[in-house]
């Protein structure tokens, strides 16, 4: 290959995310690559991530949203698959701004054909805000093509889907979503059952996990363990696998129609309550079970 | 004996919705450069937080310490930038700062306005080798230095020439 080879590189499945500043670029970033909310400081001029799924390298570039470095966005387009424009849509105040940023991107990305992908974040805040507002408002039917996902980086609904979507736009690939779980259930670390959701709303999974076993997550919740797995398995149903973390118990039915490994199962759950503690939502129980909802969109 | 730090500039990207990056004060306000330079080089592109960055100006040194600043919604991005005596020995000076930066969080001092106010202070403190003393924090300079059994500046090769 030789030396002149890696000069003369380019960068490979080149990806820019752009959007106004505090849109959520990094925290979406941050989210594909370690499945749970982080928090971050504004980005200062861009900021590069490299991830390797299904064996194919990803270049994911996080364009500052500031005034001062939008006009950077433009000289990135050169060698970029696919433009991500991310939009708050919980800031219609700020649509028409977000709307002149992208005008400006549109024809370097027609000329060049770069796929575009609309992500409308901050759903979790802004339910009533739909995407055919959207639409109207940034005249995307106007568009040739384009595709917008409703996603939440903080709740993390709908971010499979989303990095599905964007992993077949800039490979070419398709990654199927395996399910994880026939049903998961939340309780508060007193063993106080918050929510259940099953598989395609599986009442079945649902009255199995809920009831099945009440007594365990009980005495569970009287163990001083954090992060340990306690299993039970059960003939007709599966297995119960359950974890617990500072401050919530998690549990899932698996079973071999999944396609999964157990333990591929069991480090969902984890991530799921490493989720939970990292937005902080124990301070609000009541906010659990949205809040779970929205995660487990992923993980079904 | 000549400075440790000739001039120090503090600089931000505030997590507000709106921000832009921009020079928060210079002190002593003498460095003869643009704006657009200096804030290029005190809050360099990629800075993430509690990252250093070395660069030159012409025979001097910049060393650059960024850290962020809690806020109720998302955080600040900020900087202390200094332009050093060709003399200093930068890997000496770090934990220095570093330190009175993590102290003045420690003590819920860490704030844009208190570095703006206080920038006089903190340069004299490190030149001087003495105590910086901060609302009701101080931080001593010397005694880090010696528990620590650092220099902050090479001896000058005379001076080594003596012995
Ligand atoms: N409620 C909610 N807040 C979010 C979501 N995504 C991001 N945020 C918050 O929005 C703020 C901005 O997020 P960032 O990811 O830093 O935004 P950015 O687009 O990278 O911003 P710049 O780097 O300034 O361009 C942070 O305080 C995040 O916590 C979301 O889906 N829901
Ligand atoms: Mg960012």
């Amino acid at each position: 290959m030789g030396i002149f080879h890696f000069l003369t590189r380019k960068t490979k499945n080149k990806s820019i995310f752009c959007g106004l500043d505090s849109s959520g670029k990094s925290t979406i970033i941050s989210f594909l690559r370690e499945g749970k909310f982080v928090e971050h400081v504004p980005t200062m001029g861009k900021d590069m991530t490299e991830m390797e799924v299904q064996g194919i390298r990803l270049n994911l570039f996080d364009m500052g949203g500031q005034s001062h470095f939008r006009q950077m966005w433009l000289g990135e387009l050169d060698d970029t698959k696919c433009v991500v424009f991310v939009v708050d849509k919980s800031d219609p105040g700020r649509f028409a701004e977000a709307k002149a940023e992208l005008a400006k991107l549109l024809p370097v990305i027609s000329k060049k054909k770069i796929k575009l992908l609309i992500f409308a974040n901050k759903h979790d805040i802004s339910k009533d805000v739909q995407l055919s507002q959207l639409i109207n408002e940034f005249e995307l039917e106007k568009l040739p093509n384009f595709e917008l996902l409703e996603i939440s980086a903080k709740t993390g609904f709908g971010m499979t889907d989303a990095f599905i979507k964007f992993y077949s736009i800039l490979t070419g690939q398709v990654i199927k979503k395996n399910a994880v779980a026939s049903a998961i259930s939340i309780y508060s670390n007193g063993g106080i059952p918050l929510i259940t959701q099953a598989k395609n709303d599986d009442e079945f999974d649902k009255n199995i996990l809920e009831g099945g076993f009440l007594s365990a997550i009980t005495a569970f919740a009287e163990m001083k363990v954090n992060n340990s797995c306690i299993k039970f398995e059960s003939k007709d149903n599966g297995t119960f696998l359950i974890l617990k973390s500072q401050n919530f118990i998690g549990a899932l039915l698996w079973n071999d129609k999944l396609n999964i490994t157990m333990d591929t199962s069991e480090g969902a759950l984890k991530e799921l309550l490493d989720h939970l503690e990292a937005i902080g939502v124990y301070k609000q129980p009541e906010k659990v079970p949205d809040v779970v909802e929205q995660y487990v969109t992923n993980m079904m | 004996m000549s400075s440790t730090v000739l001039v120090s500039i503090i600089s931000g990207l505030e997590g507000r919705v709106g921000s832009n990056p921009k020079i928060i004060t210079i002190y002593p306000d003498n460095l003869d450069a643009t704006e657009e330079f200096i804030l290029e080089r005190s809050l360099p592109h990629g800075a993430l937080p509690d990252q250093f960055f070395e660069d030159k100006l012409d025979s001097r040194k910049i060393l650059v310490y960024t850290f962020e600043i809690q806020k109720d919604g998302r955080n600040d991005l900020a900087s202390i930038g200094l332009v050093l005596d060709k003399d200093v020995i930068i890997a000496n000076l770090q934990p220095i700062i570093k330190r009175l930066v993590k102290r003045l969080n420690s003590e819920n001092l860490l704030t844009l306005e208190i570095f703006q106010e206080s920038l006089p202070k903190i340069i004299d403190g490190l030149n001087k080798e003495s105590k910086i003393k901060i609302g009701s924090m101080i931080f001593d300079v010397k005694s880090i230095l010696n528990e620590e059994n650092l220099e902050l500046k090479e001896k000058s090769r005379k001076a080594r020439g003596m012995f």
